[in-house]
């Protein structure tokens, strides 16, 4: 098992991720109130219509009927959106066209291979690196959507409103650590919005995670020098950013403002 | 997923109707749930728990002309976790729901606007729970909540599930009237949700890249 040390096991942190790193990056005002007091922001339509959907694909993929699979994905979404507005009815209508064209650009990879487990666990693919740095190291772990051996391929859907031109930095760390946990393997992300697709592998996967390694470095120091109540007074806050964005109240709640 | 029969267009009444302002007739107060029998108008107390019917509930638009005696119009969305485009400026979201309010008798709360929808979508999260079809919940008036827009306020009520309750003789098809609902037990506080652990890590074998 790998040793957490200093900041990291000073606050009982015994994994990072591509959305930890980012969050820490982005938005460490978030990050501290989500990863050292435990109050996670509420996840949104868009996100939940995204998990939907891979379950539809992979379903699809694995050789369940695209109706089954679809109304299974939608029951889903319904599941946590009963009583529905004119956003959360948008994602929902999402979902069906959005896993058709992700499988129809899928099929050609045959079927995804996925790891045996026990009922209710996370049957994705589980891939980590470890960043070490001066005095401390940290496993940082990813679960990858859907492999393709057969191709020595790694694939990451991508549900969106818009398809990119290019993978934003976020999606471009994510990258880089599933590629260089799978060294031998071709990691490229499939972007589907109800209309198309686009088959994305941006970024250089070391640069990256140089890169990365200097916030965690940073992070590291920041939770060694502090307790989490002193995190929280101090840590730069950013009201008008996105990732408060539907947590306003637990906002209000947390900082009070 | 909820699914329904959108046919018709009318409920039944009585209907349960939430005043943030207390009715103009002064026969209702501010802040409370009465039923409306025809031109009768009579307080209810749903701090005592009221059963809902979430499994016929509606969703919608309703457009009133604000004439007494004229019904509103309604267009229902096909299940309640789809939200059709607004049909017009004039036309609110609103929702229907078959209730027993106790001691076998039902009403159908039915009404649209601002507060009684917050009230709605605010419990809609408690009401995601159900534990199995046929369990309803017993939902009680647990506090008020005033509401301030660029113009104008208003006040919705809070609701909270007491309990999960097998759907009582008066919600079934067909019931005889007057089968008794089994008395609502004092309302007890809701525990909260215990917090959803992570997904345990699958088992893996440990990374051996290191940056």
């Amino acid at each position: 098992m790998t040793q957490c040390s200093d900041g990291f096991a000073k606050h009982n942190i015994d994994h990072l991720s591509a959305s930890s790193i980012n969050l820490w990056s982005n938005a460490p005002d978030v990050w501290v109130m989500q990863y050292l007091h435990g109050k996670r922001t509420p996840m949104g339509a868009a996100a939940w219509r995204g998990i939907c959907t891979e379950d539809a694909v992979a379903a699809i993929l694995l050789g369940t009927p695209a109706t089954e699979a679809i109304d299974k994905a939608i029951a889903k979404f319904d599941g946590r959106y009963m009583i529905g507005d004119e956003a959360t009815t948008r994602e929902r209508e999402r979902i069906k066209p959005m896993a058709t064209l992700a499988v129809a650009e899928l099929q050609a990879y045959g079927k995804p291979d996925f790891p045996e487990v026990e009922e209710g666990e996370n049957h994705q693919n589980k891939v980590e690196i470890t960043a070490v740095g001066d005095g401390w190291s940290i496993p940082v772990i990813g679960y990858l959507d859907l492999v393709f051996p057969e191709h020595g391929l790694v694939i990451d859907l991508k549900t969106t409103g818009r398809i990119p031109t290019q993978m934003s930095p976020e999606h471009q760390l994510q990258r880089a650590i599933y590629a260089k946990a799978k060294g031998n393997l071709a990691v490229k992300f499939l972007y589907v919005s109800d209309k198309k697709t686009s088959l994305l592998e941006d970024g250089d996967p070391s640069e990256l995670l140089a890169q990365a390694k200097v916030q965690i470095s940073r992070m590291e120091a920041f939770l060694r020098h502090c307790d989490k109540d002193q995190a929280k007074a101090i840590v730069p806050m950013n009201t008008s950013s996105f990732y408060w964005s539907g947590a306003e109240a637990l906002r209000k709640e947390f900082y009070g403002v | 997923m909820f699914s329904l029969d959108t046919g018709g267009n009318g409920a039944n009444g009585p209907f349960l109707q939430w005043s943030a302002r207390g009715t103009q007739d002064g026969a209702i107060n501010a802040k409370s749930f009465y039923i409306r029998d025809g031109s009768d108008k009579t307080a209810y107390d749903a701090s005592k728990g009221m059963v809902l019917d979430i499994e016929k509930m509606k969703t919608g638009w309703q457009k009133s002309e604000g004439i007494a005696g004229v019904a509103p119009e309604w267009k229902w969305n096909p299940s309640p976790a789809q939200m059709m485009a607004q049909p017009g400026e004039d036309w609110k979201k609103g929702f229907s729901i078959p209730v027993a309010t106790g001691g076998g008798a039902t009403a159908t709360w039915e009404q649209a606007g601002t507060a009684a929808w917050q009230a709605l979508t605010d419990l809609a999260p408690q009401l995601q729970q159900q534990p199995a079809p046929g369990q309803l919940p017993l939902v009680r008036l647990a506090s008020t909540k005033a509401m301030q827009f660029k113009r104008g306020s208003t006040i919705s009520p809070v609701l909270e599930v007491i309990k999960w309750v097998p759907r009582p003789d008066c919600l079934k098809d067909g019931a005889a009237a007057g089968i008794a609902l089994a008395p609502a037990p004092a309302p007890a506080p809701v525990a909260a949700p215990a917090p959803v652990a992570p997904p345990a890590p699958a088992a893996a074998a440990a990374g051996d890249f290191e940056f």
